[in-house]
């Protein structure tokens, strides 16, 4: 019996000690631009967007941030993790994205084919909360490329994009990452609204 | 008194009767009457076309009449229909080769039977004889020539037609080409006068540009004549510096042997160390490889080269501290 309630009071000990989880999502901002591509059911697809592929050490769900007194190091937060993996996280922000701007655009499966509509894809090089002397940010880096139907390459861009965070939390931070992937995005998207009306007109 | 009388009345009437058959004698001679020239001899003449030839025409004689044609008959059965009967001087004889034909005297139409006399060596012909008929090729001849002369005259009438009807049809057109030329002509002298104003206005800067093109080429040749006396300096150093007889070139040229032997044996080091080199340059090859793979690797992501600090909670934006 005593070694019964000693188990129990370590074990109350313990849970007390131990941070709380918790998970964060760039979906908790977009779910109100995405009624466009959800009321669009019957019009034809212009692009699937296919899962992105993120580049070590990002691909983690451990959120990253660089500090800012040691600019050569990173470091992962313990108990603020991504809710999904971060490469299909990026892709469904991104086709929200594209559907907040009147592209019919969807998430592809991870087995399914993309069929004969274009095809957007990209390796992520960047995911994380930078730390400066005005205070954090967030900065998302990738190179994305648009395929035809036939897998010919319509082209290939480099983006960059940086946001403050409003606070000096987590979830304004996750909001700046939020904010600089649709910087990033933006400077493509005269183009790929181009790409999307030529196929519609085919 | 009375016989004296009667004898000059009959010398009187004497004189007049002789003065009368004189006078009759010259009229019937100068008439041609049988009576002076003696009987006409008559003669037959059968001729195959008589023309226009009728009775009392003449009958000639190297175009002299000498008699008429009095009689015409017609046998239309026989090969030569026409059979004349002329009567001639007495005095013409005619031989049995003579002949006849009918001749035209003028253009208006006048006929006469010209008679060939025959030759002195031919009988003479007796009168009722028979003359040979030629037929009228003179007439013929004339017609057909006439009518030659009248169809050539005709072609070269239509030709002279024909080529002033051509000439009538080409002649808008020359003169629309004459006057098309004639305009060109005055665009051409329109044009040249603008080029002589043109060339007026040009030329005095043509021959001030000759002239500073003369200034220039005066002084190019001056220019030439330095680098000329330049050029002999230059050999003249270029002598001082070979020396004499070449030695100092000889002693360049030693001096180049020595190199070349010396650069000879660094060859040959390195020919018998060339195992080695090749396996440094290997290896320096595969290093630069390395090195190439892992500038990539930097490139593409640079956060491996990152220190990584433990996971551990913080606030956003606080310093990181000393690390552990």
């Amino acid at each position: 019996m005593r070694s019964l309630l000693v188990i129990a009071v370590l074990l109350l000990v313990s849970c007390a000690g131990a941070p709380e989880t918790r998970y964060y999502s760039l979906e908790d901002f977009t779910s109100e631009q995405n009624l466009s591509c959800a009321e669009s059911g019957s019009r034809p697809m212009q692009l699937t967007v296919l899962p992105f592929n993120v580049l070590p050490p990002f691909n983690t769900a451990h959120i990253v941030y660089r500090p800012p007194d040691l600019p050569q190091t990173i470091g992962f937060y313990a108990s603020h993790r991504w809710a999904t993996s971060p490469a299909r996280m990026l892709a469904q922000a991104t086709t929200n994205y594209l559907c907040h701007i009147g592209i019919n655009a969807r998430l592809s499966e991870a087995d399914e084919s993309a069929g004969k509509s274009m095809t957007l894809s990209a390796d992520v090089s960047e995911l994380l909360e930078v730390d400066t002397p005005e205070g954090p940010t967030g900065q998302v880096a990738l190179t994305l490329r648009v395929q035809d139907g036939d897998g010919k390459r319509l082209f290939e861009e480099e983006l960059w994009g940086r946001a403050p965070a409003q606070e000096n939390t987590v979830d304004s931070v996750v909001q700046a990452i939020h904010k600089a992937l649709q910087i990033a995005l933006s400077r493509v998207q005269a183009r790929i609204e181009r790409l999307a009306q030529a196929s519609g007109k085919q | 008194m009375a016989a004296e009388t009667q004898r000059q009345t009959i010398r009187a009437g004497l004189f007049f009767l002789i003065a009368l058959i004189v006078f009759v004698g010259a009229a019937l001679w100068v008439a041609g009457s049988d009576w002076v020239q003696g009987p006409s001899k008559s003669y037959t003449v059968k001729i195959a076309h008589s023309g226009t030839l009728a009775v009392g025409d003449s009958v000639v004689i190297a175009g002299v009449p000498v008699g008429d044609v009095v009689d015409m008959n017609l046998h239309a059965d026989e090969p030569v229909p026409v059979t004349l009967r002329v009567d001639i001087n007495p005095a013409i004889v005619l031989h049995t080769d003579s002949a006849a034909r009918v001749v035209l005297l003028d253009l208006l139409g006048g006929t006469a039977l010209e008679v060939d006399p025959g030759s002195r060596q031919a009988k003479p012909l007796k009168p009722g004889g028979e003359i040979n008929g030629m037929a009228s090729t003179g007439t013929q001849d004339l017609m057909t020539k006439a009518d030659q002369l009248a169809t050539r005259t005709i072609a070269l009438m239509e030709e002279t037609q024909r080529i002033l009807s051509s000439v009538s049809h080409q002649l808008p057109g020359a003169v629309n080409t004459l006057t098309r030329f004639a305009s060109s002509a005055k665009f051409v002298a329109s044009r040249l006068e603008k080029l002589t104003l043109a060339f007026e206005r040009v030329f005095p800067r043509f021959v001030e540009r000759t002239d500073r093109m003369s200034v220039q080429a005066v002084a190019l040749l001056n220019q030439a004549k330095s680098a000329s006396a330049r050029l002999e300096a230059l050999f003249i150093n270029l002598n001082k510096a070979l020396g004499e007889q070449g030695e100092r070139l000889g002693s360049f040229l030693d001096q180049g042997q020595v190199a070349f032997h010396e650069a000879r044996a660094a060859a040959a080091v390195v020919s018998a160390n060339r195992p080695v080199i090749e396996r440094t340059l290997e290896r320096l090859s595969r290093a630069a490889a390395s090195l190439e793979s892992f500038s990539k690797e930097i490139k593409a992501r640079p956060y491996t080269l990152f220190r990584v600090l433990p996971a551990k909670d913080r606030i956003p934006g606080e310093p990181a501290g000393a690390m552990p």
